[in-house]
């Protein structure tokens, strides 16, 4: 369990909205973790006087946090990492936005940076800025990927709560010690998943496994902790049928 | 009558045709299932020579008697340990009980890498470990043995680990001689286990799981399961459906789950404590911000009396944030990192989606702040000089060993990463380092 303290995150493509042309920041106060156009202006305002060196994003993470910190402290302001309505008002003070110059590049996807001092025109580069993904730590898109089509095999016909603890059964093998300690590893054991082994794996996943792939790794387990689930209906391995049984979900009987 | 001749070559023609495309698909399987067994008996061929590695190299650290050498073959044990261990977990083995002899073999692995990364020369193994590992080596040379034996049968009676495959599935395969023997070895090797590794030298997940084990308080009805349900997540409890948790959990709870809104929550037997909640609905228009569900969030909590809690992560999703709360000391000033709760909130209307409460039950109980034997300042002395901290807070986390220790937690930048440092505040211990 504790390793899920650290994996809070979800996987998503930024969506750039359509913010009014006069750009100023939309009233919210904006907080380390947080995504979109205000975070977008935080990060293009603090590049502007020289805080911030990192890209401009739309993703508020530690770059930005300590960016922001250090001119909080600089303008003598409580430091607390949040762009408050005094921190906004000060940093709109201190600062230009030329937003559409902004927004048009995030569109071409291109790289380019926002200093103030120097022409606006001389900081796009013709190169592709790499497209971003914020996924859990510790773990890749591919792995969410291969774990969103094993849940997707297993369980496609069970509820919610089932596909993410067919997901948590993955998660809590890679922890233990008597399984291998990857995620692909632990799917493409020989015999491990029936899914694997008729192919099913393959199979398109829906966003609802994707999804209960995500709770999983962010720490929610209905299985409570098991290792090993199984259909007592379709069943082959007497084996199973020894484990101690913790949970039935659906169709599926959880166990140790 | 040509048209008639015609039909005949036309008829011949499908039927050769259909035959070559048979033989061309049974070739096909063929080469497929010949190249999986080769890719089983590789595995296997393998796991046995480095088993015979693994016992050597036991032996060799025995007759050393300086660290200068000894490191390097406790190295070697280690990274034995853990490609037999990789070697295991390509064979069809997953529903045959070995489990046992892989548990050993990380036994082995950790005591190895645990020794072999200690200063020897300064802090030489002790008698108990010189006889651990004397230990180790008499019961790696019986599995090795056991080993060998089952190789002499499979490559005697040219054994298949397809059809293996297919037999272990079913009751028949304990009449089988090599699955027969990889459960002798398997419960040879959960008796060394026992005997050679104290079960105090590592928290294994299974004894974690038992963590809940200790909450404690009256049993609840399935109506007061219903009751505690509707309050907590603030839904009503319609069509509503009750369970119960089965013999083998180490925890009893009661299961509460409505089809029909995609939710279910996991309820403790004794004392009503709330484990999990989960509702999965579409979150079509997020408006919220991710501070205004942190807000939401520490309503929840208040409302559902889960006290000492402070935000320590927060992350905006599509249209979700995903928050953890640790236990706060706030006369102290210490966080307690372990403790947590998670919540998901959805951004359309600030309900709370889901909550997972486990690490903080776990916990849950007075846990005693050490008083720290070095400055704030003296901790930043042994970092390296090139990390810039910005921000220092005073946490217990669990290190390695599972063991509580309470520390300097300094977050801050080397060149333009961000990375977090634990140094003990008792002992001045470096005990672990993130990159963030």
């Amino acid at each position: 369990m504790r390793r899920k303290a650290c994996l809070m995150v979800l996987v998503c493509s930024i969506v750039f909205g359509n913010a009014a042309s006069t750009g100023a920041f939309s009233g919210q106060v904006i907080q380390k973790g947080a995504f979109g156009d205000d975070v977008i202006e935080l990060q293009a305002r603090l590049q502007y006087i020289g805080y911030y060196k990192g890209e401009i994003d739309g993703d508020f993470g530690w770059g930005t946090y300590w960016a922001l910190r250090n001119f909080q402290n600089d303008y003598g302001m409580e430091i607390d990492g949040l762009a408050g309505p005094e921190t906004r008002q000060k940093l709109i003070n201190a600062s230009d936005y030329n937003e559409s110059f902004v927004q048009d590049n995030l569109k071409k996807g291109v790289k380019f940076s926002h200093y103030g001092g120097t022409p606006l025109e001389n900081q796009v580069k013709e190169e592709a800025s790499p497209k971003k993904l914020r996924l859990p730590s510790g773990y890749s898109e591919n792995d969410i990927k291969l774990m969103a089509n094993a849940v997707y095999g297993e369980a496609r016909g069970e509820p919610y709560e089932g596909q993410v603890a067919v997901a948590a059964v993955i998660l809590n093998r890679i922890e233990d010690e008597a399984f291998p300690n990857t995620a692909s590893a632990v799917i493409f054991e020989p015999l491990a998943f029936t899914a694997v082994a008729d192919g099913q794996i393959w199979l398109t996943p829906n966003d609802q496994a994707r999804r209960a792939v995500l709770d999983a790794i962010n720490g929610w387990d209905p299985s409570e902790n098991a290792l090993y689930y199984f259909n007592p209906v379709t069943a082959t391995s007497k084996w199973i049928w020894s484990r101690p049984q913790i949970k039935k979900i659906g169709e599926h009987i959880f166990c140790l | 009558m040509n048209w008639k001749k015609s039909i005949l070559i036309l008829l011949f023609l499908c039927a050769f045709s259909a035959a070559a495309f048979a033989a061309y698909q049974k070739g096909q399987t063929n080469a497929l299932q010949t190249h999986m067994e080769n890719q089983y008996q590789r595995a296997f061929h393998e796991m046995t020579f480095q088993m015979d590695l693994l016992h050597d190299e036991i032996g060799s650290t025995l007759a050393m008697n300086g660290g200068r050498t000894l490191s390097p073959a406790l190295t070697e044990v280690w990274r034995l340990t853990s490609m037999i261990h990789s070697d295991i977990g390509q064979l069809p083995l997953g529903i045959l009980p070995f489990s046992e002899m892989e548990k050993f073999l990380m036994s082995i692995g950790e005591f190895s890498f645990r020794t072999s990364v200690r200063d020897l020369s300064s802090e030489p193994l002790t008698d108990d470990e010189y006889e651990k590992l004397e230990q180790l080596y008499s019961q790696s040379a019986d599995i090795q043995n056991e080993l060998r034996n089952i190789q002499s049968k499979i490559l005697e009676e040219k054994l298949s680990w397809l059809d293996l495959e297919e037999l272990m599935a079913t009751e028949d395969a304990k009449a089988q001689p090599v699955v027969d023997g990889f459960a002798k070895v398997d419960g040879a090797v959960k008796g060394y286990a026992s005997e050679t590794f104290a079960p105090t030298e590592q928290e294994t997940a299974s004894e974690r799981r038992r963590q809940l084990e200790h909450l404690e308080g009256e049993k609840i009805t399935d109506k007061d399961a219903l009751k505690i349900a509707a309050q907590f997540s603030g839904n009503k409890m319609e069509n509503a459906n009750v369970s119960h948790s089965l013999e083998g959990s180490p925890y009893p709870f009661v299961t509460v789950t409505m089809p029909e809104s995609t939710f279910s929550m996991d309820i403790s037997s004794k004392g009503g404590y709330p484990l999990y909640m989960i509702k999965d609905r579409n979150i079509s228009n997020a408006t919220l911000s991710l501070n205004e569900a942190v807000t939401e969030a520490e309503k929840f909590l208040i409302k559902n009396q889960l006290k000492d809690l402070k935000l320590d992560k927060s992350q905006q999703n599509d249209h979700s944030a995903s928050l953890t709360f640790s236990r706060y000391v706030s006369e102290e000033d210490v966080w307690i990192l372990d403790d947590s709760v998670y919540l998901k909130v959805a951004l359309d209307n600030g309900e709370v989606l889901g909550f997972t409460g486990y690490d903080y039950w776990a916990g849950h109980g007075e846990i005693e702040i050490p008083e720290a034997e070095i400055t704030e300042d003296e901790a930043l002395d042994l970092l390296h000089s090139k990390f810039k901290n910005e921000e220092t807070r005073m946490v217990l986390i669990r290190n390695e060993l599972d063991e509580h220790v309470f520390c300097y937690e300094f977050t801050g930048m080397t060149n333009s990463e961000t990375f977090r440092i634990y140094i003990n505040a008792i002992n001045g211990q470096e005990e672990k380092v993130e990159k963030l």
